[in-house]
């Protein structure tokens, strides 16, 4: 906020279009869509297009304006525990998800910066590389993996390991496949960036003052790297906890999922009020925490 | 200066040790022998395999032949946790998640040290380094020259038998150097630990070294105390390595009973005067050096010569540098020499500027010679 005043203190003209840029970029595409949606949210589903009433109106004969603002929706959200169970479940898979991402995501990571220059570059290129596709065909190609008649199950049948097909896909295994999957990238690219500028000597200063290869992992490489676990971490459990693709193409009928929720919500009911609802809580529950993160890393730093 | 002292001779013991990266050989049969509680210094420029020896004897490199014996101990295949030497590191290589306090605990928590000991072991360190009052501090809240005190107090603590340093002073600014030297030196004789110190500053190496280890190409070329390698070089790179030279290049003309030479200089009509303790065959070729400072300016050109080897010459540059001043005379023979001055008063040689007529002397016993 306080750099945001200082768009209006006495800099230079040219030095206020150049910071003031990305001010007016972040008004128009993030701010004024997410007020429209905190909007929709406190309106009332009606049949009409768009589908809800509007906030406000003018009643001609006391020449007042009404505002019909309803906490309804938010109610509604709390009445039905359907909501509740699917901010939860969101929660719990993105959170594991995000746990077998950092798993598997930490060693890659780690063996990228001990590779050679040229290979490291190499590597990372084959990390990028499923972004030159896009996402859906991606996990339609995994669906003809996990199919009962798909690869997998024809490999497996074909060198006698089952006599039968087993059922993969439309499994909460299939759409954790799919969500580390897909969130992999995510994960390694800051995890590499928070390990590649450490200090190669710093390993060798552990081993040097009595550490065993295990403790000098445990007590130099993985404290010094937290910038990058956090940073990955974020930048899968907040896109995970809104997934919608991957667990309706992949996931059984029984996964709950908070993007599910929303998209029968705006596409089924046509309830847009009951959706934005359900948007705008989301982003306080992915907001609130990551601000207290921040101002106890600010504190600590700050010191 | 520092005086001579009898060392337990063999403390660390060098033999024959090689080190191959395939066809490239870092470190060749080099032996050395150092002794306990010496300031040992390995001096060499880039790629002379010095930091690769320190690297052996700190356990990270893999010796490929020969053996390296600390306190009669093996250092062959012994992972460096398991060694009882600690590395300063050239980038100081602090924990940058842990407090100064926690970086120096460090190792004594890897022993498994009692915790009320770490504590005052810590503490005392602290305030050898003079840091006691930055123990809660993150390294990256030092400035270069107590982060270095830190990294020097973390390989201490666990009192090692011998302290690797990698160019201990080299990322410090020039002022911050000097003092730190003494610094540590101080700490050294009071602690008696055994500091092997690699470094390319020839300055350095000369303060700090009870005795300095020359190396080039892989191989140690002379080892010896900083005032026998300064004045007795017994090679000419050495010689160069070491400090400014000025260089004369001819043949021996004849040699008199008490060992002094005459030599004729190449292609210029000049004979140099040289005493030496060397037999040398008349006719034979011979690079001639001397040092800046034993070389004397006059500004009388007529006087009465008191060297060997006076000469008359047109001063083409001065420098004056404060603590010195460095001529550069050409002679009349057509050959340019370096020469400096201490200002040992004010306006010592004041009267010397540039364009003047001099003369220049040195005696015959303050220049080496090398055979070409």
């Amino acid at each position: 906020m306080k750099r945001f005043l200082s768009l209006f203190s006495k800099d230079s003209l040219g030095k206020k279009t150049i910071i003031g840029i990305p001010y007016i970029w972040f008004l128009i595409f993030f701010l004024l869509p997410l007020f429209y949606v905190l909007k929709i949210s406190f309106s009332e589903s009606i049949i009409a297009s768009p589908p809800i009433a509007p906030l406000f109106e003018y009643d001609g004969d006391e020449q007042t304006l009404i505002s019909t603002l309803r906490l309804s929706n938010y109610g509604y959200l709390i009445e039905d525990n359907l909501y509740l169970l699917a901010y939860l479940s969101s929660i719990k898979i993105a959170f594991f998800s995000t746990l077998i991402t950092l798993l598997i995501g930490y060693p890659m990571a780690l063996a990228i910066t001990r590779a050679n220059k040229r290979l490291q570059l190499a590597l990372l290129l084959l990390v990028m590389l499923p972004f030159f596709t896009s996402l859906l065909i991606r996990v339609y190609a995994w669906i003809g993996i996990l199919r009962t008649d798909g690869t997998i199950n024809t490999i497996l049948m074909f060198i006698g390991v089952i006599d039968e097909p087993i059922v993969l896909l439309q499994t909460e295994f299939a759409m954790y496949l799919g969500i580390v999957y897909a969130y992999l990238p995510f994960m390694i690219l800051p995890l590499y960036a928070a390990l590649e500028k450490q200090d190669k000597s710093l390993l060798e200063a552990a081993r040097d003052l009595g550490a065993s290869p295990a403790i000098a992992f445990l007590t130099v490489t993985l404290p010094a790297s937290v910038s990058g676990i956090v940073a990955g971490c974020m930048l899968v459990f907040i896109p995970a906890v809104g997934e919608f693709v991957i667990p309706s193409l992949l996931g059984g009928e029984s996964t709950l999922m908070i993007g599910r929720v929303l998209w029968d919500e705006f596409f089924a009911n046509r309830d847009w009020p009951v959706a934005s609802a359900v948007a705008i809580v989301m982003l306080a529950i992915l907001i609130i925490p990551i601000m207290l993160f921040q101002n106890q890393q600010a504190k600590s730093s700050g010191e | 200066m520092k005086t001579p002292q009898s060392y337990q001779e063999d403390f660390i013991s060098i033999n024959n040790v090689t080190k191959k990266y395939g066809d490239y050989t870092a470190v060749d049969s080099v032996s050395l022998e150092i002794g306990k509680g010496e300031i040992f210094c390995l001096l060499g420029g880039s790629g002379s395999g010095k930091s690769t020896l320190l690297r052996m004897i700190a356990g990270f490199e893999e010796i490929t032949s020969g053996d390296i014996l600390i306190d009669s101990d093996s250092v062959n295949g012994v992972p460096p946790n398991h060694l009882p030497v600690n590395m300063m590191f050239q980038s100081y290589a602090l924990f940058p998640h842990l407090t100064i306090e926690a970086n120096v605990a460090y190792g004594l928590k890897r022993e498994g040290t009692a915790k009320q000991e770490i504590k005052t072991r810590v503490a005392e360190m602290l305030s050898l380094v003079k840091l006691s009052e930055f123990a809660k501090r993150k390294p990256d809240q030092l400035s270069g020259g107590q982060r270095q005190r830190v990294a020097l107090a973390r390989a201490l603590v666990k009192r090692p038998k011998v302290l690797l340093l990698d160019e201990p002073l080299g990322a410090l600014d020039k002022n911050l150097r000097e003092e730190t030297q003494f610094e540590l030196m101080k700490i050294q004789k009071e602690l008696g630990i055994t500091f092997i110190v690699v470094t390319h500053d020839q300055e350095e190496a000369m303060t700090l070294g009870d005795r300095i280890g020359v190396m080039d190409r892989g191989r140690i070329i002379q080892v010896g105390p900083p005032r026998e390698l300064y004045e007795q070089p017994n090679d000419l790179f050495i010689a160069n390595f070491l400090g400014v030279l000025n260089h004369f290049k001819g043949r021996i003309v004849s040699t008199s009973d008490d060992g002094l030479c005459d030599i004729k200089l190449k292609d210029i009509d000049m004979h140099v005067k040289v005493s030496t303790e060397l037999p040398f065959e008349d006719d034979q070729p011979v690079v001639v050096t001397v040092r800046p400072e034993k070389m004397e300016i006059f500004s009388d050109p007529q006087g009465k010569p008191g060297m060997q080897n006076p000469f008359i010459g047109v001063v083409t540059s001065i420098a004056y540098m404060g603590h010195l001043t460095v001529y550069v005379v050409k002679l009349e023979a057509g050959i340019e020499v370096t020469i400096t001055e201490s200002n040992t008063h004010l306006s010592a040689k004041a009267d010397i500027s540039e364009n003047d007529t001099v003369r220049v002397e040195w005696p015959a016993r303050s220049s080496n010679i090398f055979t070409r």
